[in-house]
């Protein structure tokens, strides 16, 4: 296996982009990740597309606005994790020797079904019976709370460190501080869980341009290397599960320590899947950075700020920075890319050395979730 | 289809319409339980080894919400939840409770086939959970 580095990454702002098309935010994103990477068009031997509620060849339709095409194209779809799952994919395709370069796409364009929760698998027997994404989350809340006291309180506060990092993210979505008022005033949503603990109907697009860690040198002086990618499916069950241990990341992030050969008291800073409140507090649990029950503590503690112990979406994450569901992968990992070269001004994790990206999804019965995958990456 | 019957939104191995009982299937084999009810097993592969059994009529709720951002044919804001009729086997379903009593973690639950919806005039019917123990007006 070769080493693999990122040498070029791009994003355009997460908004709602209702006047533009799925094609010209995913263009734009790939034009910043080329020129970030300083890199030719005819260097690039595949291009990855994830994209959740895409039309047929929609990778074609964006690489071709920016001179990328006669070579392999990926279309790829995971849920949420499609952007990471098309990371995967172009990682193990390099490493594996197949390609020296590839360009992966993140993007989406949310707001073309109008707002409200995201169309969910009509086939899926608790969906026709009324479930939807954030009543999923509520539930593990409920069951949360029951079992080790979480306060609605304390569920808010994680919303107003997502603004407070997302007000000094010029790529974030919703930039504007709240408290914790603000938040447990906001319209209810699925309860516990108010709007503002909810992450937004969000357009937007990242891209990543990837080479071995050889090659990466005639692009950069400062490449960033990728440690571990991790890519695993939940366990179907039709019976019993603890809904306060998302199975699904607490086995890949082991895995994903394992092959890295780092510990989570490496991590330096960490943009994980908080598409709701509860959601974030869950993997500070399954990612190791605390032990059981423990969440609550951390986030009181300010433990996950910027300048904590552990910061935790510096971004804004899923709730303030937004949550193209296919960008969603790309976009942590530019950020990450951000934060390791250093380049992130305010809100800067300072001497950041590690950083590990985490997206899940999917919300179909009998799984915990769908797709999860885990991206470790040092600088 | 009548439009003035009920529109049951599962599968129509899972009910028995006459008498609103609903069921699953599990293979003998492998010790495993279904709901709604599959073709084959899916740990040993055979369509034969599975049998069909009738849904507990009673359940613990493990957990639930009050959903206020659904379908209007379900008219939100209403709750659902999960519960679980052997380690097994957990449904999901409406959380019916009276008087708006907010239901309770690890309570008992009855387990039927019921009215959940709405939608052009016609009901839509699913499964519902039915807190053992109502106390009206709390």
């Amino acid at each position: 296996m070769r080493e693999v580095a990122v040498v070029g990454a791009g994003m355009i702002p997460h908004r709602k982009y209702r006047e533009k098309s799925v094609m010209d935010l995913g263009a734009e994103a790939v034009r910043l990740a080329l020129m970030d990477a300083g890199i030719a068009q005819n260097k690039i031997q595949a291009a990855y597309c994830g994209c959740v509620y895409a039309d047929m060849l929609l990778g074609q339709k964006i690489f071709k606005q920016t001179g990328i095409y006669g070579v392999p194209i990926f279309n790829v779809e995971n849920a949420c994790s499609s952007g990471a799952t098309a990371f995967h994919e172009a990682y193990c395709a390099i490493a594996e020797g197949r390609y020296d370069t590839a360009l992966v796409l993140g993007v989406e364009k949310l707001t073309a079904f109008g707002g409200g929760t995201i169309p969910l698998d009509r086939d899926d027997v608790e969906v026709r019976q009324g479930l939807v994404m954030p009543g999923l989350y509520a539930m593990r809340a409920r069951r949360y709370m029951e079992e080790y006291g979480l306060k609605p309180e304390t569920l808010a506060k994680v919303s107003v460190k997502s603004r407070k990092n997302a007000s000094l993210n010029p790529h974030a979505q919703y930039r504007d501080p709240v408290t914790v008022e603000d938040v447990l005033n906001s319209r209810m949503i699925a309860d516990p869980l108010t709007l503002m603990q909810c992450c937004p109907t969000s357009d937007g697009a990242a891209a990543v341009i990837l080479t071995t860690l050889e090659e990466s040198r005639k692009y950069t002086t400062e490449p960033i290397r990728v440690l571990v990618s991790e890519v695993t499916s939940g366990k179907y069950t039709n019976g019993f599960r603890d809904m306060t241990i998302p199975e699904i990341t607490v086995r890949g992030a082991a895995e994903a320590y394992k092959l890295a050969g780092v510990g989570p008291e490496d991590i330096d800073v960490a943009e994980v899947h908080d598409a709701f409140t509860i959601a974030e507090l869950l993997y500070y649990e399954a990612l190791q950075f605390c032990g059981r029950g423990e969440a609550a503590r951390m986030i009181e503690n300010g433990e996950t700020e910027i300048g904590g112990r552990i910061p935790v979406n510096p971004s804004g994450g899923l709730l303030s920075k937004g949550h193209p569901l296919g960008a969603t992968g790309v976009s942590q990992m530019v950020e990450i890319v951000t934060q390791l070269r250093g380049q992130a001004k305010e809100r800067q994790v300072e001497g950041a050395k590690v950083g590990l990206t985490h997206c899940t999804g999917g919300g179909i019965s009998g799984f915990d979730h769908g797709a999860c995958s885990i991206h470790i990456f040092a600088r | 289809m009548n439009s003035e019957h009920p529109q049951v939104l599962l599968d129509e191995r899972c009910y028995d319409p006459a008498t609103g009982k609903l069921f699953g299937n599990g293979c003998r084999n492998c010790n495993n339980q279904f709901f709604p009810v599959r073709d084959f097993c899916p740990d040993c592969l055979s369509a034969e080894t599975m049998e069909r059994f009738e849904i507990p009529a009673k359940g613990t709720l493990y957990t639930y919400t009050v959903i206020h951002a659904g379908p209007a044919s379900f008219g939100p804001p209403y709750t659902v939840g999960y519960a679980d009729v052997s380690p097994q086997l957990r449904l999901f379903g409406r959380v019916q409770t009276i008087g708006g009593r907010t239901p309770k973690i690890n309570e008992q639950v009855a387990i039927k086939l019921g009215k959940i919806g709405t939608e052009d005039g016609r009901e839509l019917w699913g499964v519902v959970f039915e807190p053992a123990e109502q106390e009206v007006g709390k």
